[in-house]
Protein backbone atom coordinates (compact mmCIF):
# COMPACT_ATOMS: atom_id res chain seq x y z
CA UNK A 1 0.00 0.00 0.00
CA UNK A 2 2.93 2.57 0.62
CA UNK A 3 4.19 1.94 -2.57
CA UNK A 4 1.32 2.48 -4.09
CA UNK A 5 1.00 6.00 -2.24
CA UNK A 6 4.36 6.03 -3.30
CA UNK A 7 3.94 5.54 -6.87
CA UNK A 8 1.14 7.94 -6.93
CA UNK A 9 2.56 10.73 -5.16
CA UNK A 10 5.71 10.71 -7.18
CA UNK A 11 3.81 10.54 -10.25
CA UNK A 12 1.16 13.28 -9.30
CA UNK A 13 1.96 15.33 -6.40
CA UNK A 14 5.69 15.73 -6.71
CA UNK A 15 5.77 15.47 -10.45
CA UNK A 16 9.18 15.59 -11.99
CA UNK A 17 8.72 18.10 -14.67
CA UNK A 18 6.20 20.59 -12.88
CA UNK A 19 7.27 20.66 -9.00
CA UNK A 20 10.79 19.29 -9.35
CA UNK A 21 12.10 20.70 -12.09
CA UNK A 22 13.39 17.71 -13.44
CA UNK A 23 13.68 16.79 -17.34
CA UNK A 24 12.35 20.23 -18.81
CA UNK A 25 14.96 20.21 -21.72
CA UNK A 26 13.03 16.74 -23.56
CA UNK A 27 9.92 18.28 -22.05
CA UNK A 28 10.16 21.42 -24.89
CA UNK A 29 12.15 20.26 -26.78
CA UNK A 30 10.57 16.77 -27.96
CA UNK A 31 6.59 17.81 -27.06
CA UNK A 32 5.63 18.93 -30.48
CA UNK A 33 3.34 16.29 -31.61
CA UNK A 34 1.95 13.92 -29.28
CA UNK A 35 3.51 10.47 -30.96
CA UNK A 36 6.90 11.50 -30.44
CA UNK A 37 6.21 12.52 -26.91
CA UNK A 38 4.49 9.08 -25.65
CA UNK A 39 7.21 7.74 -27.61
CA UNK A 40 9.90 9.69 -25.39
CA UNK A 41 7.77 8.95 -21.87
CA UNK A 42 8.36 5.28 -22.79
CA UNK A 43 11.63 5.69 -22.65
CA UNK A 44 12.11 7.86 -20.54
CA UNK A 45 10.23 5.56 -18.27
CA UNK A 46 12.04 2.46 -18.70
CA UNK A 47 15.16 4.31 -18.00
CA UNK A 48 14.29 5.58 -15.18
CA UNK A 49 13.32 2.47 -13.95
CA UNK A 50 15.65 0.62 -14.83
CA UNK A 51 18.80 2.98 -13.78
CA UNK A 52 17.00 3.32 -10.21
CA UNK A 53 17.57 -0.25 -9.58
CA UNK A 54 21.43 -0.54 -11.10
CA UNK A 55 22.06 2.37 -9.49
CA UNK A 56 21.05 1.59 -5.88
CA UNK A 57 22.50 -1.92 -6.54
CA UNK A 58 25.73 -0.17 -7.44
CA UNK A 59 25.88 1.99 -4.45
CA UNK A 60 24.99 -0.65 -2.35
CA UNK A 61 27.35 -3.29 -2.69
CA UNK A 62 29.95 -0.83 -4.11
CA UNK A 63 30.28 2.59 -3.11
CA UNK A 64 28.69 2.07 0.33
CA UNK A 65 31.03 -1.16 1.10
CA UNK A 66 34.56 0.83 -0.44
CA UNK A 67 33.37 4.44 1.40
CA UNK A 68 33.64 6.48 -1.25
CA UNK A 69 30.61 7.61 -1.79
CA UNK A 70 31.72 10.95 -3.28
CA UNK A 71 32.71 9.26 -6.44
CA UNK A 72 28.23 8.71 -6.66
CA UNK A 73 28.17 11.65 -9.23
CA UNK A 74 30.43 9.95 -11.41
CA UNK A 75 29.98 6.25 -10.85
CA UNK A 76 26.21 7.05 -11.51
CA UNK A 77 26.42 9.07 -14.56
CA UNK A 78 28.78 6.38 -16.17
CA UNK A 79 26.00 3.62 -15.08
CA UNK A 80 23.34 5.88 -16.79
CA UNK A 81 25.68 6.13 -19.89
CA UNK A 82 26.50 2.74 -20.19
CA UNK A 83 22.74 1.32 -19.57
CA UNK A 84 21.64 3.55 -21.97
CA UNK A 85 24.26 2.28 -24.22
CA UNK A 86 23.24 -1.52 -23.29
CA UNK A 87 19.66 -1.24 -23.51
CA UNK A 88 20.61 0.65 -27.47
CA UNK A 89 22.18 -2.75 -28.51
CA UNK A 90 19.82 -5.08 -26.93
CA UNK A 91 16.61 -3.32 -28.46
CA UNK A 92 18.60 -2.99 -32.03
CA UNK A 93 18.98 -6.73 -31.95
CA UNK A 94 15.79 -7.64 -30.42
CA UNK A 95 13.02 -5.92 -31.54
CA UNK A 96 13.09 -3.56 -34.83
CA UNK A 97 10.01 -2.20 -33.90
CA UNK A 98 11.15 -1.01 -30.77
CA UNK A 99 13.94 0.34 -32.08
CA UNK A 100 12.24 2.29 -34.76
CA UNK A 101 10.16 3.87 -31.62
CA UNK A 102 12.92 4.52 -29.30
CA UNK A 103 15.72 4.26 -31.14
CA UNK A 104 16.23 8.29 -31.47
CA UNK A 105 15.70 9.18 -28.08
CA UNK A 106 17.22 6.60 -26.30
CA UNK A 107 20.74 8.74 -26.48
CA UNK A 108 19.23 11.92 -25.57
CA UNK A 109 18.29 10.58 -22.16
CA UNK A 110 21.40 9.78 -21.18
CA UNK A 111 22.01 14.07 -20.04
CA UNK A 112 18.54 13.95 -19.05
CA UNK A 113 18.47 15.31 -15.39
CA UNK A 114 15.48 13.03 -14.57
CA UNK A 115 17.15 9.90 -15.04
CA UNK A 116 20.10 10.90 -12.70
CA UNK A 117 18.18 13.18 -10.57
CA UNK A 118 15.49 10.11 -9.65
CA UNK A 119 19.24 7.79 -8.52
CA UNK A 120 20.49 10.30 -6.65
CA UNK A 121 17.31 11.10 -4.73
CA UNK A 122 16.83 7.37 -4.15
CA UNK A 123 19.99 7.40 -2.05
CA UNK A 124 19.66 10.85 -0.37
CA UNK A 125 16.11 9.61 0.65
CA UNK A 126 17.73 6.48 1.59
CA UNK A 127 15.26 4.04 0.13
CA UNK A 128 15.27 0.26 0.25
CA UNK A 129 15.61 -0.91 -3.49
CA UNK A 130 11.48 -1.66 -4.38
CA UNK A 131 11.23 2.12 -3.08
CA UNK A 132 13.90 3.20 -5.03
CA UNK A 133 12.11 1.35 -8.50
CA UNK A 134 8.77 2.43 -7.63
CA UNK A 135 10.23 5.85 -7.50
CA UNK A 136 11.86 5.90 -10.56
CA UNK A 137 8.83 4.23 -12.47
CA UNK A 138 6.29 6.79 -10.93
CA UNK A 139 8.99 9.44 -11.95
CA UNK A 140 8.83 8.29 -15.40
CA UNK A 141 5.35 7.94 -15.52
CA UNK A 142 4.50 11.23 -14.32
CA UNK A 143 7.29 12.52 -16.78
CA UNK A 144 5.26 10.58 -19.80
CA UNK A 145 1.74 11.68 -18.08
CA UNK A 146 3.14 15.55 -18.13
CA UNK A 147 4.80 15.46 -21.80
CA UNK A 148 1.75 14.29 -23.51
CA UNK A 149 -0.24 16.47 -22.17
CA UNK A 150 2.01 19.75 -23.02
CA UNK A 151 2.33 18.04 -27.02
CA UNK A 152 -1.31 17.72 -27.19
CA UNK A 153 -1.56 21.28 -26.05
CA UNK A 154 0.83 22.88 -28.42
CA UNK A 155 -0.85 20.98 -31.30
CA UNK A 156 -3.66 22.96 -30.61
CA UNK A 157 -1.69 26.26 -30.10
CA UNK A 158 -0.40 26.74 -33.39
CA UNK A 159 -3.69 27.41 -34.47
CA UNK A 160 -4.05 30.38 -31.78
CA UNK A 161 -2.93 33.99 -32.55
CA UNK A 162 0.00 34.32 -30.73
CA UNK A 163 2.48 37.64 -30.87
CA UNK A 164 5.90 36.33 -32.65
CA UNK A 165 8.31 37.15 -30.14
CA UNK A 166 6.15 34.54 -27.63
CA UNK A 167 6.28 31.71 -30.40
CA UNK A 168 7.50 28.39 -29.72
CA UNK A 169 9.46 27.48 -26.55
CA UNK A 170 8.20 31.62 -24.84
CA UNK A 171 4.89 30.70 -24.83
CA UNK A 172 5.00 27.09 -23.83
CA UNK A 173 6.61 28.28 -20.45
CA UNK A 174 3.38 29.91 -20.05
CA UNK A 175 1.60 26.66 -21.14
CA UNK A 176 3.63 25.49 -18.19
CA UNK A 177 3.04 27.77 -15.99
CA UNK A 178 -0.99 26.88 -15.75
CA UNK A 179 0.12 23.07 -15.71
CA UNK A 180 2.47 23.45 -13.03
CA UNK A 181 -0.19 25.43 -10.79
CA UNK A 182 -3.07 22.99 -11.76
CA UNK A 183 -0.83 20.74 -10.05
CA UNK A 184 -0.12 22.55 -6.93
CA UNK A 185 -3.79 22.04 -6.46
CA UNK A 186 -2.63 18.14 -5.86
CA UNK A 187 -0.53 19.04 -2.89
CA UNK A 188 -1.56 17.16 0.44
CA UNK A 189 -3.50 14.75 -1.19
CA UNK A 190 -0.98 12.02 0.48
CA UNK A 191 -0.22 14.24 3.47
CA UNK A 192 -0.28 12.05 7.01
CA UNK B 1 39.55 43.13 -28.80
CA UNK B 2 38.85 39.51 -30.15
CA UNK B 3 39.12 38.83 -26.38
CA UNK B 4 35.90 41.35 -25.71
CA UNK B 5 33.98 40.29 -28.55
CA UNK B 6 34.19 36.34 -27.77
CA UNK B 7 33.04 37.30 -23.73
CA UNK B 8 30.28 39.68 -25.04
CA UNK B 9 29.15 36.27 -27.36
CA UNK B 10 28.56 34.19 -24.43
CA UNK B 11 26.22 36.86 -22.79
CA UNK B 12 24.17 37.91 -25.43
CA UNK B 13 24.20 36.84 -29.20
CA UNK B 14 24.85 33.25 -27.93
CA UNK B 15 23.42 33.67 -24.17
CA UNK B 16 22.97 29.91 -23.17
CA UNK B 17 19.81 30.54 -21.28
CA UNK B 18 17.49 32.96 -23.22
CA UNK B 19 19.04 32.16 -26.77
CA UNK B 20 20.51 28.92 -27.01
CA UNK B 21 17.67 27.38 -24.16
CA UNK B 22 20.22 25.15 -22.39
CA UNK B 23 20.44 23.93 -18.80
CA UNK B 24 16.84 24.92 -18.27
CA UNK B 25 16.38 22.63 -15.09
CA UNK B 26 19.36 24.27 -12.76
CA UNK B 27 17.72 27.94 -14.30
CA UNK B 28 14.34 27.10 -13.25
CA UNK B 29 14.93 25.33 -10.02
CA UNK B 30 17.62 27.42 -7.98
CA UNK B 31 16.21 30.89 -9.00
CA UNK B 32 13.94 31.36 -5.87
CA UNK B 33 16.69 33.87 -4.57
CA UNK B 34 19.46 35.65 -6.35
CA UNK B 35 21.76 34.21 -3.37
CA UNK B 36 21.32 31.26 -4.96
CA UNK B 37 20.68 32.14 -8.13
CA UNK B 38 24.70 33.28 -8.03
CA UNK B 39 25.40 30.62 -6.07
CA UNK B 40 24.42 28.08 -8.69
CA UNK B 41 26.00 30.12 -12.22
CA UNK B 42 29.53 30.30 -9.92
CA UNK B 43 29.35 26.76 -9.04
CA UNK B 44 28.71 25.82 -12.76
CA UNK B 45 31.58 28.31 -14.46
CA UNK B 46 33.84 26.89 -12.28
CA UNK B 47 33.22 23.45 -13.51
CA UNK B 48 32.53 24.88 -16.99
CA UNK B 49 35.95 26.72 -17.10
CA UNK B 50 37.80 22.97 -15.44
CA UNK B 51 36.50 21.12 -18.14
CA UNK B 52 36.77 23.49 -20.79
CA UNK B 53 40.77 23.74 -19.89
CA UNK B 54 41.28 19.73 -18.87
CA UNK B 55 39.46 18.77 -22.43
CA UNK B 56 41.60 21.31 -24.79
CA UNK B 57 44.88 19.85 -23.10
CA UNK B 58 43.85 16.27 -23.58
CA UNK B 59 42.25 17.27 -27.03
CA UNK B 60 45.17 15.29 -28.52
CA UNK B 61 45.00 12.35 -26.36
CA UNK B 62 41.42 11.65 -26.60
CA UNK B 63 40.63 9.27 -29.55
CA UNK B 64 37.30 10.07 -31.11
CA UNK B 65 35.33 6.91 -30.08
CA UNK B 66 35.48 7.61 -26.38
CA UNK B 67 35.31 11.26 -25.95
CA UNK B 68 31.97 11.41 -24.73
CA UNK B 69 33.11 8.92 -21.65
CA UNK B 70 36.14 10.82 -21.25
CA UNK B 71 34.08 14.49 -21.33
CA UNK B 72 31.69 12.43 -18.48
CA UNK B 73 34.43 11.69 -16.47
CA UNK B 74 35.91 14.75 -16.59
CA UNK B 75 32.88 16.69 -16.46
CA UNK B 76 31.76 14.90 -13.15
CA UNK B 77 35.45 15.28 -11.47
CA UNK B 78 35.07 19.07 -11.18
CA UNK B 79 31.43 18.44 -10.78
CA UNK B 80 32.06 16.25 -7.54
CA UNK B 81 35.15 18.82 -6.28
CA UNK B 82 32.63 21.82 -6.17
CA UNK B 83 30.49 19.81 -4.26
CA UNK B 84 32.75 18.71 -1.53
CA UNK B 85 34.43 22.23 -1.72
CA UNK B 86 31.16 24.04 -1.01
CA UNK B 87 30.20 20.94 1.62
CA UNK B 88 33.30 21.72 3.75
CA UNK B 89 32.70 26.03 2.98
CA UNK B 90 29.61 27.28 2.11
CA UNK B 91 27.30 24.81 3.48
CA UNK B 92 24.30 27.13 3.80
CA UNK B 93 24.45 27.85 -0.17
CA UNK B 94 25.20 23.58 0.01
CA UNK B 95 21.91 22.54 1.17
CA UNK B 96 19.81 25.31 -0.61
CA UNK B 97 21.17 24.16 -3.80
CA UNK B 98 20.59 20.34 -2.93
CA UNK B 99 20.91 17.91 -5.76
CA UNK B 100 21.27 20.27 -8.47
CA UNK B 101 25.10 20.77 -7.71
CA UNK B 102 25.73 16.76 -8.68
CA UNK B 103 22.96 17.69 -11.16
CA UNK B 104 25.62 20.41 -13.07
CA UNK B 105 27.29 16.98 -14.39
CA UNK B 106 24.47 16.81 -16.78
CA UNK B 107 24.11 20.75 -17.65
CA UNK B 108 23.99 20.20 -21.71
CA UNK B 109 26.18 23.64 -21.53
CA UNK B 110 28.96 22.13 -20.30
CA UNK B 111 28.53 18.93 -22.74
CA UNK B 112 27.87 21.10 -25.24
CA UNK B 113 30.76 23.39 -25.08
CA UNK B 114 33.16 20.75 -24.40
CA UNK B 115 31.85 18.57 -27.76
CA UNK B 116 31.36 22.03 -30.03
CA UNK B 117 34.42 23.99 -28.89
CA UNK B 118 37.34 22.90 -26.08
CA UNK B 119 37.59 19.40 -27.99
CA UNK B 120 38.80 21.51 -30.68
CA UNK B 121 40.29 24.84 -30.00
CA UNK B 122 43.65 25.59 -27.86
CA UNK B 123 43.35 26.63 -24.06
CA UNK B 124 43.27 30.54 -24.60
CA UNK B 125 40.21 30.86 -26.67
CA UNK B 126 38.88 27.58 -24.64
CA UNK B 127 39.17 29.88 -21.39
CA UNK B 128 37.45 32.83 -22.83
CA UNK B 129 34.68 31.02 -24.32
CA UNK B 130 34.43 29.15 -20.44
CA UNK B 131 34.13 32.43 -19.12
CA UNK B 132 31.85 33.90 -22.02
CA UNK B 133 29.15 31.15 -21.57
CA UNK B 134 29.34 30.75 -17.83
CA UNK B 135 29.32 34.78 -16.66
CA UNK B 136 26.32 34.74 -19.40
CA UNK B 137 24.65 31.63 -17.31
CA UNK B 138 25.14 33.73 -14.05
CA UNK B 139 23.51 36.61 -15.40
CA UNK B 140 20.80 35.20 -16.50
CA UNK B 141 20.16 32.80 -13.58
CA UNK B 142 20.42 36.44 -11.55
CA UNK B 143 17.95 38.19 -13.80
CA UNK B 144 15.53 35.19 -12.86
CA UNK B 145 16.26 35.24 -9.62
CA UNK B 146 15.92 38.93 -8.57
CA UNK B 147 12.81 38.99 -10.48
CA UNK B 148 11.31 36.22 -8.78
CA UNK B 149 12.60 37.36 -5.25
CA UNK B 150 11.77 40.58 -5.33
CA UNK B 151 8.17 39.52 -6.35
CA UNK B 152 7.56 36.68 -4.36
CA UNK B 153 9.25 37.45 -1.30
CA UNK B 154 9.47 41.47 -1.28
CA UNK B 155 13.06 40.98 -0.80
CA UNK B 156 16.50 40.99 -2.90
CA UNK B 157 19.76 39.05 -1.30
CA UNK B 158 17.97 38.60 2.40
CA UNK B 159 17.56 42.41 2.50
CA UNK B 160 13.13 43.66 2.96
CA UNK B 161 12.83 46.01 -0.35
CA UNK B 162 10.30 48.44 1.13
CA UNK B 163 6.64 48.43 -0.55
CA UNK B 164 7.37 45.54 -2.09
CA UNK B 165 7.59 43.17 1.17
CA UNK B 166 4.20 44.17 1.57
CA UNK B 167 2.69 41.92 -0.54
CA UNK B 168 4.09 39.41 -1.78
CA UNK B 169 3.20 37.64 -4.45
CA UNK B 170 4.37 33.93 -3.19
CA UNK B 171 3.19 32.33 -6.55
CA UNK B 172 6.63 33.27 -7.78
CA UNK B 173 8.83 31.69 -5.62
CA UNK B 174 6.50 28.38 -6.38
CA UNK B 175 7.30 26.35 -9.76
CA UNK B 176 4.36 27.72 -11.64
CA UNK B 177 6.15 31.74 -11.32
CA UNK B 178 9.45 29.96 -12.55
CA UNK B 179 8.04 28.71 -15.58
CA UNK B 180 6.08 32.02 -15.97
CA UNK B 181 8.80 34.32 -15.53
CA UNK B 182 10.77 32.21 -18.09
CA UNK B 183 8.35 32.80 -20.34
CA UNK B 184 7.81 36.10 -20.42
CA UNK B 185 11.69 36.94 -20.53
CA UNK B 186 12.43 34.69 -23.29
CA UNK B 187 9.53 36.09 -24.97
CA UNK B 188 11.07 39.86 -24.69
CA UNK B 189 14.74 38.74 -25.47
CA UNK B 190 13.07 37.24 -29.02
CA UNK B 191 11.19 40.85 -29.37
CA UNK B 192 14.56 42.37 -29.10
CA UNK B 193 16.56 40.18 -30.98
CA UNK B 194 13.99 40.50 -34.04
CA UNK B 195 13.84 44.20 -33.35
CA UNK B 196 17.71 44.55 -34.50
CA UNK B 197 17.63 41.32 -37.29
CA UNK B 198 18.98 38.87 -35.79
CA UNK C 1 41.79 -5.86 -30.73
CA UNK C 2 44.89 -3.93 -30.66
CA UNK C 3 42.73 -0.70 -30.91
CA UNK C 4 40.33 -1.76 -28.00
CA UNK C 5 42.87 -2.30 -26.24
CA UNK C 6 44.16 1.16 -27.12
CA UNK C 7 41.04 2.90 -26.52
CA UNK C 8 40.32 1.36 -22.78
CA UNK C 9 43.53 1.91 -21.58
CA UNK C 10 43.43 5.51 -22.55
CA UNK C 11 40.12 5.45 -20.68
CA UNK C 12 41.56 3.72 -17.59
CA UNK C 13 44.08 6.18 -17.60
CA UNK C 14 41.45 9.24 -17.56
CA UNK C 15 39.24 7.78 -14.64
CA UNK C 16 42.38 6.85 -13.03
CA UNK C 17 43.70 10.57 -13.08
CA UNK C 18 40.39 11.77 -11.93
CA UNK C 19 40.15 9.62 -9.07
CA UNK C 20 43.21 10.27 -7.68
CA UNK C 21 42.10 14.87 -7.84
CA UNK C 22 38.95 13.67 -6.05
CA UNK C 23 40.81 11.42 -3.12
CA UNK C 24 42.58 14.01 -2.68
CA UNK C 25 40.01 16.62 -2.30
CA UNK C 26 37.95 14.53 -0.47
CA UNK C 27 40.82 14.36 2.42
CA UNK C 28 41.12 17.29 2.38
CA UNK C 29 37.45 18.61 3.05
CA UNK C 30 36.58 15.58 4.86
CA UNK C 31 37.46 17.58 8.16
CA UNK C 32 35.76 20.52 7.26
CA UNK C 33 32.51 18.42 6.03
CA UNK C 34 32.59 16.75 9.71
CA UNK C 35 32.83 19.75 11.35
CA UNK C 36 29.94 21.60 10.20
CA UNK C 37 27.56 18.76 10.69
CA UNK C 38 28.49 18.97 14.34
CA UNK C 39 27.93 23.03 13.79
CA UNK C 40 24.72 22.47 12.38
CA UNK C 41 23.76 19.65 15.01
CA UNK C 42 24.79 22.60 17.95
CA UNK C 43 23.52 25.38 16.66
CA UNK C 44 20.04 23.69 16.33
CA UNK C 45 20.41 22.50 19.73
CA UNK C 46 21.43 25.73 21.12
CA UNK C 47 18.40 27.10 19.12
CA UNK C 48 16.17 25.86 21.70
CA UNK C 49 17.85 27.21 24.77
CA UNK C 50 17.53 30.77 24.24
CA UNK C 51 18.72 31.64 28.15
CA UNK C 52 21.92 29.10 27.92
CA UNK C 53 25.28 30.68 26.54
CA UNK C 54 26.50 26.94 25.22
CA UNK C 55 30.83 26.93 25.45
CA UNK C 56 30.98 29.36 28.62
CA UNK C 57 30.67 26.90 31.06
CA UNK C 58 27.98 24.76 29.60
CA UNK C 59 28.19 21.79 27.09
CA UNK C 60 26.20 20.06 25.06
CA UNK C 61 26.54 16.22 24.53
CA UNK C 62 25.43 13.77 22.36
CA UNK C 63 23.72 10.88 24.21
CA UNK C 64 22.87 7.46 23.08
CA UNK C 65 18.84 6.56 25.20
CA UNK C 66 17.69 3.00 24.92
CA UNK C 67 14.29 2.55 26.52
CA UNK C 68 11.16 0.43 25.53
CA UNK C 69 9.44 2.30 23.03
CA UNK C 70 9.93 2.01 19.82
CA UNK C 71 12.58 2.76 18.00
CA UNK C 72 14.57 1.36 21.14
CA UNK C 73 17.49 3.97 20.89
CA UNK C 74 17.79 7.32 19.80
CA UNK C 75 20.06 10.20 19.92
CA UNK C 76 19.36 12.91 22.56
CA UNK C 77 21.22 15.82 23.68
CA UNK C 78 22.41 16.89 27.46
CA UNK C 79 23.54 20.40 28.59
CA UNK C 80 24.70 20.21 31.51
CA UNK C 81 27.49 22.70 33.38
CA UNK C 82 29.64 21.60 36.32
CA UNK C 83 27.48 18.23 36.22
CA UNK C 84 24.45 19.91 36.79
CA UNK C 85 21.65 19.39 33.85
CA UNK C 86 20.53 22.27 32.58
CA UNK C 87 18.06 20.97 29.95
CA UNK C 88 17.68 17.97 27.51
CA UNK C 89 17.05 18.67 23.83
CA UNK C 90 15.18 16.07 21.88
CA UNK C 91 14.83 15.82 18.07
CA UNK C 92 12.34 14.80 16.06
CA UNK C 93 10.32 13.85 12.87
CA UNK C 94 6.52 13.95 11.94
CA UNK C 95 4.52 13.82 8.61
CA UNK C 96 3.70 17.48 7.60
CA UNK C 97 1.53 18.91 4.66
CA UNK C 98 4.07 18.24 2.14
CA UNK C 99 6.58 15.95 3.52
CA UNK C 100 7.99 15.45 6.66
CA UNK C 101 8.81 18.32 9.15
CA UNK C 102 11.84 18.14 11.42
CA UNK C 103 11.82 19.59 14.96
CA UNK C 104 14.18 20.80 17.70
CA UNK C 105 12.43 20.15 21.30
CA UNK C 106 14.23 22.06 23.83
CA UNK C 107 13.31 20.38 27.73
CA UNK C 108 13.75 21.94 31.24
CA UNK C 109 14.83 18.75 33.33
CA UNK C 110 11.48 19.46 35.44
CA UNK C 111 9.47 18.62 32.36
CA UNK C 112 9.04 22.41 31.48
CA UNK C 113 9.55 23.09 27.35
CA UNK C 114 12.37 25.44 27.30
CA UNK C 115 11.31 26.11 23.51
CA UNK C 116 11.19 24.64 19.89
CA UNK C 117 13.11 25.15 16.62
CA UNK C 118 11.77 23.68 13.26
CA UNK C 119 15.15 22.32 11.71
CA UNK C 120 13.77 21.17 7.98
CA UNK C 121 10.71 21.23 6.09
CA UNK C 122 9.02 21.32 2.65
CA UNK C 123 5.96 23.16 3.65
CA UNK C 124 4.79 25.96 1.43
CA UNK C 125 6.27 28.89 1.39
CA UNK C 126 4.06 32.04 3.22
CA UNK C 127 1.75 29.22 4.18
CA UNK C 128 2.73 26.49 5.95
CA UNK C 129 6.33 27.28 6.06
CA UNK C 130 5.10 30.23 8.46
CA UNK C 131 5.62 27.46 11.50
CA UNK C 132 9.57 28.01 11.43
CA UNK C 133 8.45 32.01 12.49
CA UNK C 134 8.74 33.36 16.34
CA UNK C 135 5.20 34.18 16.31
CA UNK C 136 4.09 30.26 16.09
CA UNK C 137 7.11 29.05 17.85
CA UNK C 138 7.07 30.90 20.84
CA UNK C 139 3.67 29.48 21.97
CA UNK C 140 5.76 26.33 23.02
CA UNK C 141 7.71 28.19 25.47
CA UNK C 142 7.26 27.26 28.82
CA UNK C 143 4.30 24.79 28.79
CA UNK C 144 4.38 22.68 30.97
CA UNK C 145 0.96 20.66 30.90
CA UNK C 146 0.68 18.27 27.69
CA UNK C 147 -3.10 18.75 27.64
CA UNK C 148 -2.67 22.53 26.76
CA UNK C 149 -0.44 21.41 23.94
CA UNK C 150 -3.68 21.13 21.24
CA UNK C 151 -4.52 23.77 18.73
CA UNK C 152 -7.07 26.32 19.70
CA UNK C 153 -9.51 24.83 17.89
CA UNK C 154 -8.88 21.44 19.10
CA UNK C 155 -9.28 22.27 23.22
CA UNK C 156 -5.64 23.71 23.61
CA UNK C 157 -4.03 27.05 23.83
CA UNK C 158 -1.83 26.93 20.61
CA UNK C 159 -3.03 29.51 18.21
CA UNK C 160 -2.45 27.97 13.78
CA UNK C 161 -0.55 29.64 11.31
CA UNK C 162 -3.03 31.18 9.15
CA UNK C 163 -3.97 29.35 6.43
CA UNK C 164 -1.75 26.40 8.01
CA UNK C 165 -4.01 24.48 10.26
CA UNK C 166 -2.40 20.81 8.88
CA UNK C 167 1.12 21.88 9.21
CA UNK C 168 0.41 23.92 12.72
CA UNK C 169 -1.26 20.41 13.83
CA UNK C 170 1.83 18.20 12.92
CA UNK C 171 4.30 20.44 14.86
CA UNK C 172 2.05 20.58 18.29
CA UNK C 173 1.34 17.10 17.97
CA UNK C 174 5.12 15.96 17.52
CA UNK C 175 6.13 18.33 20.57
CA UNK C 176 3.24 16.72 22.66
CA UNK C 177 4.63 13.46 21.84
CA UNK C 178 8.03 14.18 22.90
CA UNK C 179 6.93 16.01 25.99
CA UNK C 180 4.96 12.65 26.91
CA UNK C 181 8.15 10.66 25.98
CA UNK C 182 10.19 12.91 28.07
CA UNK C 183 8.33 12.35 31.04
CA UNK C 184 7.51 8.54 30.55
CA UNK C 185 11.30 8.35 30.47
CA UNK C 186 12.62 10.85 32.63
CA UNK C 187 14.47 8.97 34.83
CA UNK C 188 16.40 6.69 31.70
CA UNK C 189 17.22 10.22 30.69
CA UNK C 190 18.57 11.62 33.94
CA UNK C 191 20.71 8.54 33.86
CA UNK C 192 21.95 8.19 30.97
CA UNK C 193 23.84 11.58 31.57
CA UNK C 194 25.38 9.69 34.47
CA UNK C 195 26.14 6.46 32.20
CA UNK C 196 28.10 8.77 29.49
CA UNK C 197 30.32 9.92 32.28
CA UNK C 198 30.80 6.99 33.78
CA UNK C 199 29.18 5.73 36.71
CA UNK C 200 29.09 8.13 40.01
CA UNK C 201 30.68 11.38 39.52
Amino acid sequence: MELFALFFSVMIVNNFILAKFLGLCPFFGVSRDLRSAACMGLAVTFVMTAASAVTWAVNDHVLKPCGVMYLQTMVFILVIATLVQFVEMVIKKVSPVLQRVLGIYLPLITTNCAVLGVCLLNIQEEMTLAEAVVHGFGGGAGFALVICMMAGIRERLDMGRIPVAMQGIPISFVVGCLMALSFLGFQGLFAG
Amino acid sequence: MNVFRELIRGIIRENPVFRLVLGICPTLAVTTSLENALGMGLASTFVLLGSNIAISLLRGVIPAKIRIPSFIVIISTFVTIIDLLMAAFLPGLHDALGIFIPLIVVNCIIMGRAEAFASKAPVGPSIIDAFGMGIGFTLSLALIGSVRELLGNGTLLGFSVPGLDAIPVTIMILPPGAFLTMGLLLGLFNYIAQKRGH
Amino acid sequence: MKELLKLSSILALICCGAALALGCVYELTKEPIARQQQLKKQRAVAAVFPNLQLGSGTEGTAVELCTKESPACREIFILKAENHINGIALEAETPGYNGPIGLMVGMLPDGTLSAISVISHTETPGLGANITLQSFCSQFSGQNEPKNLKLKKNGGTVDHVTGATISSAAVVQAVRDEMCFFRANQPAILNAQKRANGEGQ
